[in-house]
């Protein structure tokens, strides 16, 4: 699942997800009638419209063929969101954040690419948080030879995107997120969520600052070259 | 524009600072207190919801069972549908009243603005606990619900001080503290009534159980003649045996301890047999909405312990401050429930980024982003990031493909707001598919091959959970009193320990209950009373080796306040009182009102600097003997 920022924005961690995906020798399919998962309207409270692109999404993808996605928020919508949006469905495909597959499903205990030593930083999506995305990305950092993971601080903050709320409180995101860029420094970092990339290098960019933020599965492709 | 961030807009920085700071401090000791508590804080959490998930589900049965033993323990119950009910029983309880009135810190207390009520009834009140003393001093309120001045600083405090003639101006806590305690102690002494709250009220014994670190929640519920505590109805436990997973589950939370300095098991009033304590004891039970949000769909807030973890760790209150909330109830936990208790606040559910972090570290595991989430999908949508025509392209999958890359186009080149600009985009994903989409080829079932084995794979011995090994009793015993600060001596008898006290403090003036008076006279120490002296000599009934908790019940001829008012609190303890655990000490415990003591007295109100001696004893010593 490419997301509506991979689809919009991201075009880059798309490529880059397939390519770590064949890299393990997974046979990559891309449903192209897909679209969003629905959270953007049930993250706002419209759940009526949120139904709607849930229940199309639902019909788009294959329960049988695993299904993966460069994004904790959305892997976090269709695996705990949509027990919310429909209480009385019994069953829900599974779909699995792109470093879940690999070390949770796939169980890679290395990983075929390499970068010249260097520290990276590493901010988890916070919706990992919902579907037990905890430590599995830095696991799959760890893996990658030449990588040394750097601790941060406050490192568990979210980066204050929070979809919506970047919206309706622009001040309060933008300050929180500021925050976050801080702490995080010059050092290069890897996400797993495109809302997060989105809002960082928004700020950055509103501040002509340089930033060193990138998607996990962006570093994992370069490390194949 | 929402209020939340008006608000957060016309917020000093140094506000925003100091919250943070204190926050962030609280959030890293949270999870090293609960990883001493318990092998497996997790499983300690889930337990705990469960807990409180079977209070929810048979709550009348609790409540009627909770209220039938609260009074034949001899507590008076009184019951509050609304705030208005409760503040006017309340006053009334009170009319009578002859001094001050003194209160314990209570979040049930501010929800139903009490203090004004009583002040209009013509009434002194008096908040005694240091933070939200300064609070009232200020005519402020408090911006968190167990640091009530985490957004002020120590400069803020003296000037306070200065401009009330509490003390001259001073910067350091400790000497802050210390006119605090000056001043308070007068009000404590000519008290007529004390207010508290309650964390916890037990079904099983109808005791209430009050938890707290400074000691003046104990002097309010100790030393005037009447104690009315004011609880919300959900704060019910089934049992006793309970207590043993939720105090340190909320002193963990709360402040990072193991267990707060004071823990009380408060069984009623005084009996004939004792020295102090309250001749009478109210109970007022405050509705106030809980029993209509306990038949919604948001009732697990209701299992909140207001342990304040949440607000802690959330990135939208160490932005914006409790006061960002408007309301008593602040952060995570307040955005679902102010809504609930005042539909004026129904813009709180939006002031959040659902990143979770308050579900990650509830110690009830309440679903606050989910609860949140909906209340948004009973609100209005119009500021939803999507419309309708989103929703339309995201039903076509051509329109789709189309409106994205055009999206993606015309937010690259504008701003977004004027805080954020959207990044570049990057090359098309779906272009790049399409040239390569000849070179792939549908394999269903075949992913994973060659991996089967993967699954058979057990578990790594590395990760099993590591069972400490238990030290001798009394070594853990040293230990647990050592890391408290509480000196320990040595002694084959009562008498001879008293006789190394004396060689120690030869001056010390000292006041006990009955039951150690002879072997008091004997060691030689002067006697004065109990507001005066300078030290207060205890038996206990326990001593926790785990926690270096003493466990102190009120009996014939015992003496409370001897443990309490001393700036010195010596606890005379036989070998044979050592328990290991909390549990033990729970199982076994006294039914009279009883306190757990862990460490000195001790406040973190100003600047998160601990001071000891706040309002209780800043120094406890014991005195360890055979028997």
């Amino acid at each position: 699942m490419l997301t509506c920022l991979g689809d919009s924005l991201f075009g880059s961690v798309g490529i880059a997800t397939v390519r770590a995906l064949e890299a393990v020798g997974c046979k990559v399919e891309f449903p192209e009638a897909q679209t969003c998962c629905g959270q953007p309207p049930f993250n706002s409270g419209d759940w009526a419209a949120s139904r709607e692109i849930a229940g199309y999404w639902l019909s788009v993808f294959d329960a049988t063929t695993p299904i993966v996605t460069p994004s904790t928020s959305c892997a976090a919508m269709i695996n705990h969101g949509y027990r919310q949006l429909f209480p009385h469905r019994a069953e829900f495909p599974v779909c699995h954040e792109l470093s879940q597959f690999l070390v949770d499903v796939l169980k890679i205990e290395s990983w075929p690419g390499q970068l010249r030593p260097q520290a990276v930083q590493i901010h988890v999506g916070c919706h990992g948080r919902a579907i037990s995305v905890l430590d599995q990305p830095l696991k799959l950092l760890s893996m990658v030879s030449g990588v040394t993971v750097a601790p941060f601080e406050n490192q568990e903050q979210c980066c204050g995107f929070g979809g919506s709320f970047s919206t309706n409180h622009p001040f309060v995101s933008s300050e929180i997120g500021k925050e976050k860029l801080r702490t995080l420094g010059s050092l290069r970092t890897v996400s797993t969520d495109l809302g997060c990339l989105m809002h960082l290098h928004g700020l950055a960019r509103h501040s002509k600052a340089e930033t060193r933020i990138e998607h996990l599965a962006q570093l994992l492709a370069e490390s194949l070259d | 524009m929402n209020r939340v961030e008006s608000f957060a807009r016309a917020l000093d920085t140094g506000v925003t600072a100091a919250v943070r700071l204190a926050s962030s401090i609280k959030t890293n000791s949270r999870l090293d207190a609960l990883r001493r508590s318990f092998s497996d804080p997790e499983g300690a959490t889930s337990a705990a919801s469960e807990i409180k998930d079977y209070v929810l589900e048979n709550f009348n049965e609790l409540l009627a069972q909770f209220e039938a033993n609260a009074k034949a323990n001899g507590i008076l119950v009184h019951k509050a549908g609304t705030p208005e009910e409760a503040r006017s029983i309340i006053v009334s309880l009170c009319q009578a009243a002859k001094g001050p009135i003194v209160k314990g810190k209570s979040m049930a207390t501010e929800e139903i603005h009490l203090n004004s009520a009583l002040i209009e009834a013509g009434h002194e009140v008096v908040e005694t606990d240091l933070g939200e003393f300064v609070v009232q001093l200020d005519g402020d309120t408090p911006s968190h619900i167990v640091t009530p001045i985490i957004h002020r600083t120590r400069r803020d405090v003296a000037r306070t001080f200065l401009k009330a003639e509490i003390g001259s101006y001073t910067e350091d806590p400790a000497e802050l503290a210390m006119q605090a305690r000056r001043f308070l102690r007068q009000k404590f002494k000519a008290a007529a009534v004390g207010v508290s709250g309650v964390n916890f009220a037990i079904a099983e014994t109808g005791r209430l159980v009050i938890i707290e670190n400074e000691g003046n929640n104990r002097l309010s519920t100790t030393a005037p003649d009447i104690h009315i505590a004011v609880m919300g109805i959900e704060k019910l436990l089934p049992a006793e045996a309970d207590l043993a997973l939720f105090l340190p589950l909320l002193a963990g939370s709360a402040t990072g301890q193991q267990l707060t300095v004071y823990s009380h098991f408060i069984s009623g009033p005084r009996r004939d047999d004792e020295l102090d304590g309250p001749r009478q004891v109210h109970l007022v039970l405050l509705d106030s909405g809980r029993r209509k949000i306990l038949d919604s769909k948001f009732k697990e807030i209701l299992k909140c312990i207001r342990c304040g973890a949440c607000l802690n760790v959330c990135p939208v209150y160490r932005q914006v401050s409790g006061h960002g909330y408007r309301h008593v109830y602040p952060g995570p936990i307040g955005a679902v429930l102010a809504p609930l208790l005042d539909p004026s606040l129904s813009d709180l559910p939006k002031a959040s980024t659902l990143c979770g972090a308050c579900h990650e570290v509830c110690p009830v595991k309440i679903p606050i982003s989910d609860l949140l989430v909906l209340h948004r999908s009973k609100g209005a949508t119009s500021e939803s990031l999507t419309d309708a025509g989103f929703t339309t392209s995201a039903l076509n999958p051509k329109l789709w493909k189309t409106s994205r890359r055009f999206a993606g186009m015309v937010m690259g080149s504008t701003a977004w707001n004027e805080f954020h600009q959207t990044p570049e985009p990057q090359p098309d994903f779906r272009n790049w598919w399409k040239s390569r989409s000849t070179q792939t080829f549908r394999a269903k079932g075949s992913l994973g091959q060659g991996r089967g084995d993967a699954e058979e794979q057990v578990g790594d011995p590395a990760l099993a959970p590591v069972k400490p090994t238990l030290a001798p009793l009394f070594e853990k015993t040293k230990s647990s009193l050592a890391s408290l600060g509480i000196a320990l001596i040595t002694a084959k008898t009562v008498e001879q320990g008293l006789t190394m006290l004396m060689e120690l403090r030869p001056n010390m003036s000292v006041v006990c209950g009955k039951e150690l008076l002879t072997a008091i006279a004997g060691a030689g120490f002067g006697l004065k009373d109990v507001w005066s002296a300078q030290a207060g000599i205890t038996y206990v009934d326990a001593l926790i080796a785990e926690t270096g908790t003493l466990v102190i019940s009120a009996g014939t001829g015992k003496l409370r306040k001897a443990s309490l008012c001393p700036l010195i609190h010596v606890a005379v303890v036989k070998r044979s009182q050592i328990v290991e655990t909390l549990a033990e000490a729970i199982t076994n415990l006294d039914m009279r009102t009883t306190v757990f003591i862990t460490g000195p007295s001790r406040t973190a109100d100003i600047e998160g600097v601990l001071v000891k001696g706040v309002h209780g004893p800043g120094e406890v010593v014991v005195i360890l003997v055979d028997g």
